[in-house]
């Protein structure tokens, strides 16, 4: 087993390594590399955490993507994307998975009695009420091609489905939001 | 607003990467003289970039680094636990040893009969099918939208046999069997001989082998909280039909109101008669099935692949099976 390597020194040079330099340095035991991706990434997965599951999820579903991806670094393959696009991959995976939980229904049961759902709806904008209004076929599609701003085809390879289908989710989404938008929040 | 235009789906293909640079520069080009385009392409743009420009919820910084922490300290646990190289070396050596002795002990074994090769298949309308018949890269894909079919297999040639229907596929695994498709759902499916592998779009993945004898069915209580089919099978771009034929049959039940088009003999891709009447359902379903995507997408494929006669064929057949196709617009103009 290679020796845990922490190099301090890395987070003041980060600004020069590539993504896929730090997942190289991650199959060599080097957990600040992991850190520096943490860093880089952390918060634009906790966003889109947040918009295709609940804002109460997303923090403990941040942590898992990422121990999830520290222990598939090896199986990263460069010439099939960005570390970018397999992050988020690996969150919508995890997101699924979440999903399909019958203890994340239960904290879903709690949270909806803590905090009554009138007071949640009101703080939330007419664009997120429209992401809300979607199915989460068609929210997931959306938030990462519109909003983080992947090609069709990266997002197809993130969730294993055919890029027609990722065509299709997208023209009923925007249908969709261009409808609930112009008619105005309930 | 705007009339529309026959050109405006190109707005929304282009956003999505499915214009090649000669469609792009065109489409660009048609905007600078079509309001409706134009209209079309800021509303598709202006909507992007509301949703990007939405803030996400805030995240405390405090919180941030707590969970860094947390991610690094199970990074460094994670590691510590993971087994020593000695320990995998043993293991590997013994799951190499598990393998060779399995390996000797299947090859001694008396075998089972494995499933013929197919030489021919029989297809029979019993009552109102309707269906396409193709064959690629040497599989035989029958694709059945409604009504009832019976297929019988021989056995003694290599393909495989795969149908398509609206919300799964059926594998053949050697056999006589019948399905019946109504209203966009599978609705039985019976085995004489043989068995057959049923996949429904939004179920298990693995499907559900049914036998001689037996007959299949759908759960209510599962198709009532089904979501929509996903693709199933999409046709790969490299192959080329050898055959296709349209016909349907006489329908038993009550008519939907319907719309009908005649298909002239020059624009059908099949060998069938010299002119063939397809119906279709008056209203597309909100959801178009993994079939019509699969009949799009190779059409594309064929396309980008420079392998125009086949692309304006395929194209011709997406026309004919889905008349008012989500992208019935874009397929007639690669059918031209």
């Amino acid at each position: 087993m290679k020796p845990l390597v922490n190099r301090p020194v890395l987070a003041r040079r980060a600004p020069e390594i590539s993504d896929g330099a730090l997942v190289a340095r991650m199959c060599e035991g080097d957990t600040s590399a992991l850190g520096v991706l943490y860093d880089r990434h952390a918060k634009a997965l906790y966003t889109f955490l947040s918009r295709v599951t609940s804002t109460g999820e997303a923090e403990d579903l941040v942590q898992i993507t990422f121990m999830r991806a520290g222990s598939l670094a090896d199986r990263f393959d460069p010439a099939r994307g960005e570390p970018r696009a397999w992050l988020f991959g690996i969150a919508t995976r995890v997101a699924q998975e979440s999903r399909r939980s019958i203890v994340r229904k239960a904290r879903a049961v709690f949270r909806s009695i803590v905090a009554p759902v009138s007071i949640q709806e009101s703080t939330k904008t007419d664009v997120v009420r429209a992401l809300d209004s979607l199915s989460e076929a068609k929210r997931v599609v959306v938030v990462l091609a519109e909003v983080e701003g992947f090609s069709c085809q990266e997002v197809a390879d993130m969730l294993e489905i055919p890029i027609g289908t990722v065509w299709t989710r997208l023209h009923h989404a925007r249908g969709d939001l261009r409808a609930f938008l112009e008619r105005g929040a309930p | 607003m705007s009339a529309p235009c026959a050109r405006l789906w190109e707005v929304e293909a282009e956003r999505d990467g499915r214009l090649d640079d000669d469609a792009r520069a065109s489409a660009t080009r048609h905007r600078a003289h079509c309001r409706a385009c134009r209209e079309e392409h800021t509303a598709l743009h202006s909507l992007g970039r509301r949703l990007a420009d939405e803030e996400g919820p805030a995240w405390d910084a405090l919180a941030q680094k707590r969970l860094r922490g947390k991610v690094l300290a199970g990074a460094n646990e994670a590691r510590l636990r993971a087994p020593s190289s000695h320990k995998r070396v043993a293991a590997l050596v013994a799951f190499a040893a598990v393998m060779v002795i399995g390996l000797v002990a299947w090859k001694r074994a008396p075998k089972g009969t494995p499933p013929a090769p197919i030489a021919s298949i029989e297809l029979r309308d019993e009552g109102g099918a309707i269906y396409e018949r193709a064959t690629l890269d040497g599989t035989e894909h029958v694709y059945l939208r409604a009504g009832t079919l019976g297929i019988k297999v021989r056995h003694d040639a290599v393909t495989h046999l795969l149908v398509h229907v609206p919300d799964g596929e059926i594998e053949d695994l050697g056999t006589t069997f019948h399905v019946s498709v109504h209203g966009g759902a599978t609705t039985r499916v019976s085995v004489d001989e043989g068995r057959v592998l049923v996949r429904k779009a939004n179920g298990d993945r693995d499907g559900r082998l049914v036998s001689a004898g037996e007959t299949w069915e759908p759960d209510p209580a599962l198709e009532k909280a089904s979501t929509q089919a996903t693709v199933a099978t999409p046709i790969p771009a490299s192959a080329a039909p050898t055959s296709a034929v349209v016909l349907r049959g006489p329908s038993p039940e009550p008519k939907p109101a319907l719309t009908k088009r005649t298909v002239p003999a020059a624009s059908a891709s099949a060998s069938a008669s010299a002119s063939a009447t397809v119906s279709a359902p008056a209203g597309s379903a909100v959801h178009p099935p993994s079939e019509e995507d699969a009949t799009y997408m190779r059409a594309v494929s064929l396309l980008r692949a420079g392998r125009r006669d086949e692309a304006r064929a395929a194209a011709r057949r997406y026309v004919v099976l889905y008349p008012n196709g989500l992208r019935r617009q874009e397929m007639d103009v690669v059918a031209e």
